[in-house]
């Protein structure tokens, strides 16, 4: 009972509402779009069409990051109980976030789980940099650039080459495991961040 | 504290002109800008780099926009007269330094690329630089007015993702029908010599994204309950921007580039006269060396066939009278690889593009592959080089054979 | 509960060339002690080395009581609290960080809510709290987990009237047993609170004691319609 008050007040503290929210608009997004490709953007033509589906997790990662602010900006202990809630609570986004990136395979066949959720683990851990840092209202900046560079740049230009870049993986609609190991470092190196300096000057 | 000083501390959209200078640089650097000295071109392709700035201006207007808009600062906003310019100001810090960087890469790239007599002209290029500079415009504007009713932690996500979807709708489609789109920039990936703009195109573009921008800036709000909401003439200014940009194709030009007839000017030698586009000048150190040893060994060993009194490039826009000169289209590992081969030079001088066979359904005519790879090999031979890979049997022509053949081509026939 | 005490050694902080607090050495004792000063004098940034926020230049400072070391609870002078959660779930969760035992952490919040006058709130999302409200649940979250020492940096400020003289009676309430650090700009909070005053300037303190001998100070020709006015004033430095 004191565990389940001690969770509602973590959750009742930090940005839920918000994170529930964007959450849920793309698993409504995974499932209204689970079928749609991207074949490019402007001129410029994909290697082959991308599933939205691969692309939907950069909102799950900004949002799973968000819902890991603080709603304060008190000068309060920060004992190593909070440091396991932190990581216990990033984690538990993490899922989430997962959960919700990959509902659209419910009905569609586009992509792969694995391939999905390697990128909303990218997205997550490229989100938690900003959050960490005290610029939560950021987090979006890292996971965009990053998407569009791997859009724009990530394939050679000579169509020999049938294949993105290994920094463009989030481009890849199979997964590897070694891209999932990857991405799981990534992670853990960002959760690690976030936890020891969740940026509670923060500046939103 | 100067003023610039204070929006550097209290904006995030002035920060964005380091990543900004990052990305024109990638857009510089990347394929090693193949075909620089065009100026159509050069304008055209640092277009790609708004494909990435846009979205994230749009981001980081929407964030300063809600840092505006949150209670402990609304009242800065909306207790003024004309609470927009607030928006206005917060908005112009990040739009005129990247207007400016975008300006100032382009003219170095001009200079870089030794662009001189551009056939699509100073004025369309101008004209088309200031497009994307109006672009980059309309995405801070659009970000703004986001931001203003979104809180803070998903103003940026809510900004940039609006900024990436219109991306993809209304800029250059890959599939459909040619029609007006607010967001077609260039972004160019091929020559574009041949090519010219489309002025009305262009001014329509400056209009509409010129207003919509100025609409979106406007958007005024107001407070209930604590819930930011846009005031009546704010819904309608946005209203009137909708109706603007989903309209607009239907009232201008859908072509943003027109065909430029105009042949080439940069003629050298005689015997044959070889005439490329000014533009092109940097490649006849590359390409007119092979030529005259092919056209030189033609006339050494007695083929006159093979040499025509003119060689003159093709472009999107014009393609000589075979009967007046023989065309030349150069290839695309000229521009990125630097390379043109004698077999490169005798295929493309060789080829028949004028025909139908080769440009259409039809089929290629019984005997034409054999014809043709015998006079690629036969030329290639007299030359000093030899046919490495042909898809058919071929042999060499006798002098007589070369010149019924080639009169055969020019007429589209196949002629033993 | 023995309230302890708040023990300053030739405390100093320094901000490069630019500003200097101290030497300062101190001991609060049980009750009030309202700090005063120009703005810039030092005041927040005492509040914020005395509450382990920023570290001193040199000196220590000491937080303890008769049975060893003390809590400390602090209320900054621009708290920014979560606006989506309740007072309840607020407090818990700074109940829960100070390491309040799961036993007495209900009753914790219980009582911080009561001491502030809140009880009837506990529920209530703190976006829909007003400023005043607000203000004593921050004072709360000071308290929740029973410091024996409590600094609040201004916490009356933006307050009407009204509002001051309820949280002056709280802020007595929680002074019962603690030793409380206020700092405030205002003279009838210095009146209606202060068993202790000290007033800082230039980051120096320029007097320490009761308000009665602080009357005295006042100097004929000081600004102010009262003796402790001109008093504050003068030993402020400014002239009318």
């Amino acid at each position: 009972m004191a565990f389940v008050r001690t969770v509602r007040a973590w959750a009742a503290v930090h940005n839920t509402g918000t994170g529930l929210l964007t959450l849920s608009v793309v698993a409504l997004a995974s499932l209204l779009f689970a079928d749609t490709t991207m074949a490019g953007i402007g001129p410029f033509r994909f290697l082959t069409p991308v599933s939205t589906l691969l692309l939907l997790p950069a909102v799950a990662g900004v949002g799973a990051a968000v819902a890991c602010v603080s709603g304060h900006r008190l000068p309060l202990p920060d004992p190593a109980r909070a440091h396991a809630a932190r990581a216990a609570w990033a984690l538990a986004w993490t899922v989430l976030a997962i959960l919700a990136a990959n509902v659209g395979l419910v009905s569609s066949s586009g992509t792969s789980f694995s391939a999905i959720t390697r990128n909303v683990v990218i997205y997550l851990a490229l989100s938690l940099v900003p959050v960490s840092f005290g610029q939560a209202s950021l987090a979006w900046a890292p996971v965009f650039a990053y998407t569009m560079a791997a859009m724009l740049f990530g394939h050679a230009a000579n169509a020999d080459r049938f294949s993105y870049y290994w920094w463009a993986v989030v481009m890849r609609g199979e997964s590897t495991a070694a891209q999932m190991i990857t991405a799981a470092s990534l992670l853990a190196l960002g959760l690690t961040v976030y936890v020891l300096n969740p940026g509670r000057r923060i500046r939103t | 504290m100067s003023r610039a000083r204070f929006a550097l501390s209290t904006l995030a959209g002035p920060w964005l002109l380091l990543p900004a200078l990052g990305i024109e640089i990638a857009t510089f650097l990347v394929r090693g800008m193949p075909w620089r000295g065009e100026g159509m071109w050069t304008v055209d392709w640092f277009a790609i780099s708004l494909y990435l700035v846009g979205p994230l201006a749009a981001g980081a207007a929407a964030v300063d926009a809600s840092r505006l808009s949150r209670p402990g600062n609304l009242h800065l906003v909306v207790g003024v007269p004309r609470s927009w310019r607030v928006y206005a100001r917060a908005a112009a810090w990040s739009a005129i330094p990247l207007m400016v960087l975008h300006l100032v890469t382009i003219v170095v790239a001009l200079l870089v690329g030794d662009v001189r007599q551009p056939g699509a002209g100073w004025l369309m290029m101008s004209v088309a630089a200031v497009v994307q500079c109006f672009a980059i415009l309309w995405f801070v504007a659009l970000g703004s007015a986001i931001g203003r009713f979104v809180n803070p932690l998903l103003a940026g996500l809510a900004g940039a993702a609006a900024g990436y979807v219109l991306n993809y709708l209304v800029s250059d489609a890959l599939d459909g029908e040619p029609r007006f789109r607010l967001l077609a920039l260039g972004a160019a990936t091929v020559t574009l010599v041949g090519r010219g703009y489309n002025p009305g195109y262009l001014v329509g573009q400056l209009a509409v994204l010129g207003i919509t921008s100025a609409l979106f800036v406007v958007v005024a709000m107001r407070v209930r309950s604590g819930v930011r909401l846009p005031s009546a003439a704010g819904a309608v200014a946005a209203a009137i921007s909708v109706v603007m940009i989903a309209f607009a194709p239907a009232v201008l030009p859908d072509d943003r580039r027109i065909a430029d007839p105009r042949p080439p000017g940069h003629c050298l030698g005689e015997g044959p006269e070889i005439c490329f586009y000014y533009e092109h000048r940097r490649y006849a150190e590359l390409i007119e060396p092979r030529i005259r040893t092919l056209t030189d060994a033609a006339l050494e060993k007695g083929y006159p066939a093979f040499v025509p009194e003119r060689i003159m490039e093709v472009s999107h826009g014009y393609r000589p009278d075979p009967a007046e000169a023989r065309p030349l289209w150069l290839p695309s590992q000229v521009y990125e690889e630097g390379r043109y081969t004698l077999e490169d030079a005798a295929y493309d001088l060789l080829l028949p593009a004028h025909c139908e066979f080769l440009n259409g359904p039809a089929l290629t005519p019984e005997g034409y592959d054999e014809v043709f790879f015998s006079l690629l090999g036969t030329w290639l031979e007299i030359a000093g080089a030899k046919l490495v890979d042909a898809p058919v049997e071929h042999r060499t022509l006798t002098p007589a054979e070369v010149s019924r053949a080639l009169d055969g081509l020019a007429a589209c026939e196949v002629r033993k | 509960m023995n309230a302890g005490r708040l023990v300053l050694r030739d405390l100093t902080k320094a901000y490069g060339n630019a500003f200097t607090l101290g030497p300062l050495s101190l001991t609060l004792t049980e009750g009030v002690t309202c700090l005063v000063g120009p703005n810039g004098a030092g005041k927040s940034t005492l509040f914020r080395v005395a509450a382990k926020v920023d570290r001193p230049t040199s000196g220590s400072i000491t937080v303890e009581n008769g049975a060893g070391s003390a809590t400390l609870g602090y209320l900054p002078q621009e708290p920014l609290l979560p606006p989506s959660a309740t007072c309840e779930d607020f407090l818990y969760h700074v109940a829960w960080l100070h390491r309040v035992p799961r036993r007495q952490r209900k009753d914790a919040v219980s009582s911080a809510l009561a001491a502030v006058g809140l009880t009837d709130r506990r529920a209530t999302r703190i976006r829909k709290l007003s400023g005043g409200m607000r203000r004593r649940l921050g004072i709360a979250h000071a308290i929740v987990h029973d410091p024996a020492i409590v600094l609040l940096d201004e916490p009356t400020v933006g307050l009407d009237p009204v509002q001051r003289v309820s949280l002056r009676k709280t802020i007595d309430t929680v002074s019962r047993n603690r030793v409380v650090l206020v700092s405030t700009h205002l003279v009838e909070d210095i009146r209606g609170l202060a068993d202790r005053v000290i007033i800082l300037n230039n980051g120096g303190v320029v007097y320490d004691g009761d308000i009665s001998t602080l009357e005295k100070r006042a100097a004929p020709g000081a600004p102010g319609d009262t003796d402790l006015e001109r008093a504050i004033a003068s030993l402020m430095g400014e002239t009318s």
